[in-house]
């Protein structure tokens, strides 16, 4: 077992205490009858989470330049190009264009939705969030800058990478990751893909509107944990807060989209920049199980939709 | 081959108990994630690479077949307990849990149900037995970068629900 030297926070020994679990419940052989009866399962059919990113094709057009004390937004960069795809679709980055297109989350004939809905009888949506890698690459970067106005950036702090830090853990992940809605002066190395990695993720408007609308009801924020599970009028609240938001493409594209800006900052000290546009494109599947209350049981799945603007 | 294989099992059954309770939130589902997991294993025991340790290639086998498994509804709903009994023999089987701190652990259980299943992955084997990023990275076989970086994104959406936190 490989020792951990980073502090442990309060969250740290509960994570651990929560995986490192008594083997009280002993995990049985079942008959061949119990198999069979598992082996039945339903299947849902998960549309298609795709968002594709189009690369810009780098050196074509390296002769634009662009005035070195101004970075003009251009609608498709000629310097760089750029990747992306969502966190579980390392295999099949896609490129970034001029036209709305929506990044492959399909594994081996499996959809992971970029965005997915799960529906909860107590507390209406359950929603998870991926992030996108973002790639950059360019014969003459010298570094990147990356920011966005809803989201959220990070990426691995080149210094810290060198140190291999796999085989070090004594720096908690908070130091090992820059993070913010604005990373200037990224370093770019052609030869180490790693250091054009930016990892973005969509902002928690959701749950900050959520926080706000309790409290309108009488919920303080550093309550809501512990009455989670208990207080049934604030479960109804929750539950009628999250089925009254986030039911369309529009929906999730105010909440989760987001606007990026790159800027290229190339070796001869000129720069060239271009927005990025993250969209949600948003399906909602009618569930096949009937909640207690009568009502259908529905969940959704959506898709990053990229393009630059 | 098979006795070997048995002795296997025997040493490992109670790690990938764990792991299968972890990720999949219930007993019922963790069953069927636990045989397939022994099954795959079984038929792939002649082919695996001997290079790579057995606990890492079968917890890969388990972290593939987690995440390759489309959810049904009943699936989606996993991380909910049927009776008081079953929510009451799951929590107590996570060590220093006591009547102080069990809604806590209630929060966090719910928490980490609503986490993507990549993410949950690495959360669990992150801390189920404290495996390195490059452990982790072999398991899921994803980059390190990636690992780190979705480790990152599961504490802070776990620190954003534990709101007491």
């Amino acid at each position: 077992m490989n020792k951990r030297n980073n502090s442990d926070n309060h969250l740290d020994q509960m994570l651990r205490n929560y995986c490192s679990r008594k083997s009280q419940i002993a995990l049985s052989a079942r008959t061949e009858e119990q198999k069979m009866k598992a082996n039945k399962r339903i299947f849902t059919i998960s549309a298609t989470a795709v968002c594709m990113v189009a690369i810009l094709s780098a050196g074509i057009f390296s002769s634009l330049l662009l005035g070195k004390d101004k970075s003009q937004v251009v609608s498709a960069p000629s310097g760089f190009s750029i990747t992306a795809y969502a966190a579980e679709n390392e295999d099949k980055p896609v490129a970034l264009s001029n036209t709305k297109t929506e990044l492959s989350s399909e594994i081996d004939g499996n959809s992971y939705p970029d965005i997915g809905v799960d529906y909860n009888e107590r507390y209406g949506k359950l929603i998870s969030v991926e992030p996108i890698t973002f790639s950059i690459s360019g014969n003459k970067l010298d570094s990147i800058d990356f920011s966005c106005k809803s989201g959220n950036l990070n990426y691995i702090i080149p210094e810290l990478k060198d140190k291999k830090l796999s085989e070090d853990n004594s720096i908690s992940q908070d130091d090992y990751f820059k993070k913010g809605q604005k990373l200037e002066n990224i370093p770019y190395k052609s030869n180490d893909p790693d250091y054009s990695f930016v990892y973005w993720y969509p902002g928690d408007r959701d749950t900050e509107e959520l926080n706000e609308y309790l409290a309108q009801h009488g919920y303080a924020e550093e309550d809501i944990g512990k009455l989670y599970e208990t207080d049934d009028k604030l479960a109804k609240l929750i539950k009628d807060f999250r089925d009254g938001i986030l039911n369309t493409s529009e929906d999730f594209t105010d909440y989760y989209g987001d606007t990026i800006t790159v800027t290229a900052h190339y070796k001869d000290g000129t720069t060239e920049s271009a927005d990025i546009e993250v969209a949600v494109s948003y399906e909602q599947i009618s569930g096949t199980d009937t909640l207690d209350d009568g009502t259908t049981e529905n969940y959704g799945v959506g898709k990053y939709v990229l393009s630059y603007k | 081959m098979k006795s070997d294989f048995d002795s296997y099992v025997t040493k490992y059954s109670a790690d990938l108990t764990r792991l299968c309770i972890s990720l999949c939130g219930s007993r019922d589902y963790a069953d069927d994630l636990f045989q397939e997991t022994w099954l795959k294993a079984l038929r792939h025991y002649k082919k695996r690479n001997a290079d790579v340790p057995f606990d890492k290639w079968l917890y890969s086998i388990c972290v593939n077949t987690y995440k390759n498994v489309l959810l049904s509804a009943r699936h989606r709903k996993s991380y909910h307990f049927r009776t008081d009994e079953e929510q009451t023999e799951f929590f107590n089987s996570i060590p220093e849990v006591n009547d102080e701190n069990r809604d806590d652990y209630s929060t966090l259980h719910y928490a980490i149900s609503a986490l993507p299943k990549k993410q949950k992955i690495v959360i669990v084997l992150y801390y189920f037995k404290d495996y390195s990023i490059k452990d982790i990275a072999l398991i899921v076989n994803a980059p390190e970068g990636t690992v780190k970086s979705r480790l990152s994104t599961a504490r802070k959406a776990l620190e954003r629900r534990l709101i007491n936190e």
